[in-house]
């Protein structure tokens, strides 16, 4: 059995040699990527650190004007290069076994201990990739929250309150056929009783603010409107944001309490005297947050104090958004990083009727399938490729900022 | 006319919208073109839907019973949040209860030991009793509601330590519409639930028990009755109005 055994890793090792070379090549990770998911990207940053780190490493040694800034630095990258030395070995044993799985004539008492071996190898494999992932990206803060999202007509007169509607639609059918639950938190109807005017959409199910964030932007609509008798096409837009969920108790490390001067909050008051004169229906309440000008205004409920509860929710969700927006800002000026960061104002994609299709203008990807897109069925695959192209984006701003500026201060 | 027109011509657009939405969202599709035609003819949305929200909540409504206010609502949400700091068990006395809204809401808290609510009509009380059924989940206190005329000193013996009242205040010579009162409420609201005047705070001042740290809290109309006349009058220890 020993023999056996020193037999595999003799075997195991030779095949580790014979990979350990081309990994080295940015060309080649391909494999690996297929079996561990790290982005390529990512990993020719992790060369370049193992780089950097020689540099610091000389430079420590022939102690020239070396600064409490480089030891720190050093010390960080250090862990980054160790978990990528480790990921390299991990995926050459990997491969390695693999290869050798894939031998006809293997021995059957070998093979069975190589399964074993592999089994247990691609266990540290994937634990080791995922945290070298987590400390080459840093995370999109609040990615692990639940969302609002708010919906708003834009251009287009009464077709872009019919297409706002389309999309709450759609928004609500992708929660279905994920099984996430929901709650339209507000809606305020169009007059005409065609459209909205607005609405805010709550999905109550942990990640899905990552998993949404993409749709923040202009949404833009070209199709012969209802409304139109003479059949020409018409373009208008809607505006979608995304914010992540507060909880509104202690328990969330996010909860903030507000000072009394900070918050105004109007009921809407009776015309006249008020009290027992009249039985009014109104029970609308506007919140305003005074250092930022935010307002929201809820109507939805009979209960006053339920939508209270509303607009603070949604308050609250505001305001971390406009907290995390400042912050990323001036994170940005920091590095001096010149990658752009999609806009709110930005038009993000086109739902087309006369030509079927669905483009999304941030990936240059279109499916040629609207109503699978508006029946949420296919949603998710635009927001794939939106999420793809963001992830390289971040990569690669983070690549051109170690590539330009060789300050590491965003691990 | 669609059911919005036909509301829109009695109320501002947006609040006919909203009450059609109501009214689909809570009443079965056979009763619509009927609580529509009411709702045009100013009965109380209350009173057509059945119920009204009240804080945490729902109480039911009935014509000849008075439909909660919404400041009542908010008045009674602070005071709450006054009553939850005292310690040790509190025991409440409330005048005037109508559908029980403000004695079952205080009952909901973790401090409050008993609650005795009275009032003079037989049909509140009666819908006290069906809130009190529809709340139990929510009341944590004992809760009496007892029949009592406060003008006549039917009052009932109690060890309560808190006084609560929203009594009819609205004097003879103003209900009308000249004198700020909806048209809805004069048509279909129990009369004797609003109209009153200083006789009510006057009552209240006679203490019904003789501890002497009873405290009393009253809700009052500014524009009919003086702040000033009831602190100087009453010398209970705390008067919270509003």
């Amino acid at each position: 059995m020993k023999r056996l055994y020193n037999d595999l890793r003799e075997v195991i090792n030779s095949h580790r040699r014979l990979k350990f070379k081309s990994i080295h090549t940015y060309g080649s990770t391909r494999n690996i990527q297929e079996q561990t998911i790290i982005h390529p990207l990512l990993l020719k940053r992790a060369d370049v650190l193992k780089t950097e780190l020689k540099q610091i490493g000389d430079k420590m040694s022939s102690s020239a004007g070396f600064t409490i800034s480089d030891s720190k630095k050093f010390a960080r990258i250090t862990q980054v290069v160790e978990l990528y030395d480790r990921f390299v070995k991990q995926s050459a044993d990997f491969s390695g076994l693999k290869e050798m799985l894939s031998e006809p004539d293997l021995d059957e008492s070998l093979k069975e201990e190589a399964e074993n071996e592999l089994k247990l190898t691609h266990k540290r494999l994937m634990e080791t990739s995922n945290m070298l992932k987590a400390k080459l990206l840093p995370p999109v803060p609040y990615a692990d929250r639940p969302c609002l999202i708010e919906l708003r007509p834009g251009a287009g007169g009464h077709e872009a309150n019919i297409f706002t509607n389309d999309l709450l639609e759609m928004y609500v059918r992708f929660c279905q056929i994920n099984h996430w639950p929901f709650e339209i938190v507000s809606k305020n109807e169009h007059p005409s009783g065609k459209g909205i005017v607005d609405a805010t959409l709550m999905i109550n199910e942990q990640g899905s603010f990552d998993r949404m964030r993409h749709e923040a932007g202009v949404h833009r609509v070209q199709r012969v409107p209802e409304t139109e008798n003479k059949g020409r096409v018409h373009t208008s837009a809607a505006a979608v944001i995304v914010l992540p969920k507060i909880e509104a108790d202690k328990s969330d490390p996010e909860y903030r309490k507000f000072k009394s001067d900070e918050l105004r909050i109007d009921v809407m008051r009776a015309r006249g005297s008020g009290g027992q004169h009249v039985n009014t229906t109104e029970s609308a309440v506007r919140i305003t947050h005074l250092p930022t000008g935010i307002s929201v205004h809820i109507q939805d409920e009979r209960s006053q104090l339920r939508n209270k509860e509303k607009a603070m929710q949604i308050l609250r969700a505001r305001l971390a958004d406009l907290e995390m927006r400042n912050r990323m800002a001036r994170e940005r000026e920091q590095r001096n990083e010149q990658v752009s960061s999609v806009d709110r104002s930005d038009k993000i994609r086109t739902y087309n009727f006369p030509q079927s299709r669905v483009t999304d203008h941030r990936c240059n990807f279109t499916l040629y399938d609207l109503e699978g897109c508006l029946s949420g069925e296919r949603l998710g695959e635009l927001m794939d490729n939106v999420a793809r192209k963001e992830t390289n984006d971040r990569i690669a701003g983070i690549l051109s900022t170690i590539e330009t500026d060789s300050s590491l201060n965003c691990i | 006319m669609s059911w919005l027109q036909v509301l829109k011509s009695k109320f501002p657009a947006s609040q006919a919208a909203q009450e059609l939405r109501w009214i689909q969202q809570e009443l079965p599709r056979s009763q619509w073109q009927t609580a529509v035609e009411q709702r045009a003819n100013l009965v109380p949305l209350q009173y057509i839907l059945g119920s009204q929200p009240f804080g945490d909540l729902t109480i039911k409504c009935k014509p000849g019973v008075l439909i909660p206010r919404n400041d009542t609502e908010e008045w009674c949400e602070e005071l709450k949040q006054v009553i939850k700091k005292r310690n040790g068990p509190v025991e409440v006395l409330e005048y005037c209860t109508g559908s029980g809204c403000i004695g079952l809401s205080i009952a909901t808290l973790a401090n409050v030991k008993k609650v005795l609510s009275l009032d003079i009509s037989k049909e509140a009380l009666a819908l006290c009793q069906e809130n009190l059924q529809l709340n139990s989940a929510k009341v944590k206190a004992e809760v009496e509601f007892h029949h009592g005329d406060l003008l006549k000193h039917q009052l009932p013996q109690t060890s309560a330590t808190l006084l609560l009242s929203n009594p009819p205040y609205i004097p003879r010579e103003h209900f009308n519409r000249a004198g700020g009162v909806e048209e809805s409420v004069l048509k279909y609201e129990p009369e004797d639930a609003l109209v009153g005047n200083l006789e009510f705070y006057s009552r209240a001042h006679q203490k019904p028990s003789p501890k002497l740290d009873l405290r009393y809290q009253i809700r009052y109309a500014q524009k009919y009755t003086e702040r000033h006349w009831l602190e100087t009058k009453l010398e209970y220890s705390t008067v919270y109005v509003r």
